[in-house]
């Protein structure tokens, strides 16, 4: 019992020593080149920043299937300007799904087609 | 009324077919007009092909036009990095991310038919986005450009389960038209598009250099600066790289160099103050910081840095 409480004392200890090194790792020293790009086409420091914790951008990835830690890697590959498209509106953003799904609706479509008496390309 | 159903019907149906010559005009496309200057007929054989599985043609063409520049991938490599259950895609966003992540610079191109085949003339294959349904439901699907043909005036495409997809130029315009026009050139460092913009390129490279080791960033910089080096940008991108590294040095010249280009550059200047103040130089570090200090963005980070820079100069006894 007591060695457990060891245990989460010192855990509780380290933890609050990092504290400080992780605020202090919110924002790296200098103003990196992409921070810099995104200030030039109008975009606030503030703004930047926040969009470089991809927190709602892991979020997203996770809520769509993405395993998430393998979602905090992907996010971590994105741009300023990519997370925010990500982070706002990643349901109206195009995804290539490819050629097996339009074949697919085509189909879809041939049977509503069909059902409804249009075609007749099943029921000569 | 009744009677007139058949007329209407008809009038609807000429009015239809007018309007649909009329757009596959406006999108036609004669590539015997935009291959001035470029060879008339381009076929890149060597360029590998990777057939799609269900909805993974994203890391099927992005295996493709990686392994083209010496990368040895495959799709299933490329799934979990781009592909997302729920969207049953992959997005413009994470294709190129995963692209830099896999050491590659991705270089957007302008949205006109020529860049492209540009491109494929210097022996580059363009990832492309297609639009394979129309515009109010759309069927999106990554393909690769990898020739044309302007005497039949068709396209040449790694494309799901084709090898070598031979579309007219017209249908291709139109599907990748109703995409965005994007398309994008996945290319090695120390190399350039055929005609890049500066500030794509630029915009592209500070990218590449967020995920890229440090030495390797600085050489693209480097090569960017040997190609414009009156681009401020690229002078603080090489002054960042060496700052990394632990290069003061190099990093303060560099940012000088930004500097006498842009005198006001307000991410020059702070970078430059932090550069200084981490070499031992605290007194030349403080006028800047203290020039910043009413600045927009960097005013609240500037005053911070200004008061440590302050004390560290008068216990120099200066």
């Amino acid at each position: 019992m007591i060695r457990k409480l060891e245990k989460v004392l010192c855990a509780a200890l380290l933890g609050l020593c990092l504290l400080p090194l992780i605020s202090f790792g919110a924002h790296a020293e200098i103003i990196s080149t992409q921070e810099a790009v995104a200030m030039e086409s109008g975009q606030s420091l503030a703004q930047v920043e926040t969009w470089l914790q991809r927190d709602d951008v892991v979020a997203e990835l996770a809520a769509l299937g993405v395993d998430p830690d393998l979602a905090r890697i992907r996010a971590e590959a994105l741009s300023p300007a990519e997370l925010d498209e990500l982070a706002h509106r990643i349901d109206e953003m195009p995804a290539g799904a490819g050629v097996i799904e339009v074949l697919g609706i085509t189909f879809l479509v041939l049977i509503i087609l069909e059902i409804v008496g249009v075609t007749n390309i099943f029921n000569r | 009324m009744r009677g007139n159903t058949g007329t209407s019907r008809l009038s609807r149906l000429v009015l239809f077919c007018v309007s649909a010559s009329v757009l596959a005009g406006c999108a036609g496309l004669r590539l015997a007009d935009e291959t001035a200057g470029l060879p008339t007929a381009v076929n890149l054989e060597t360029v590998p092909f990777h057939p799609q599985t269900e909805f993974h043609c994203g890391p099927a063409a992005l295996a493709t036009v990686l392994e083209h520049g010496g990368l040895e991938m495959t799709p299933n490599d490329l799934a979990e990095r781009v592909y997302t259950p729920g969207l049953r895609g992959s997005l413009q966003a994470e294709m190129v991310a995963t692209a830099r992540a896999k050491g590659r610079i991705a270089y957007r191109l302008p949205g006109e038919p020529r860049s492209i085949l540009a491109e494929v003339a210097a022996g580059r294959p363009v990832l492309v986005l297609e639009n394979l349904g129309l515009e109010s439901i759309p069927y999106w699907h990554y393909a690769v450009v990898v020739g044309y043909d302007s005497g039949g005036n068709i396209m040449l495409l790694r494309s799901g389960e084709e090898r070598e997809q031979r579309v007219s130029a017209g249908r291709w315009l139109r599907r990748w038209d109703r995409a965005g026009r994007w398309a994008m050139l996945i290319i090695e460092p120390g190399q350039w598009p055929v005609d890049p913009d500066p500030d794509r390129w630029i915009a592209a490279v500070a990218d590449f250099d967020a995920v890229a080791d440090a030495p390797e960033a600085a050489r693209v910089w480097q090569q960017t600066l040997e190609r414009w080096p009156d681009a401020p940008l690229a002078w603080l991108g090489l002054g960042n790289t060496e700052f990394a590294l632990g290069n003061l040095e190099e990093a303060v010249r560099a940012y000088r160099r930004l500097l006498a280009l842009d005198p006001d550059h307000a991410s020059g200047r702070f970078n430059l103050a932090v550069a200084l103040d981490r070499s031992g130089r605290p007194c030349d570090a403080l006028p800047l910081f203290e020039a910043l200090a009413s600045h927009e963005s960097l005013g609240e980070r500037a005053s911070k840095r200004r008061e440590h820079s302050a004390q560290a100069c008068s216990n120099l006894g200066r």
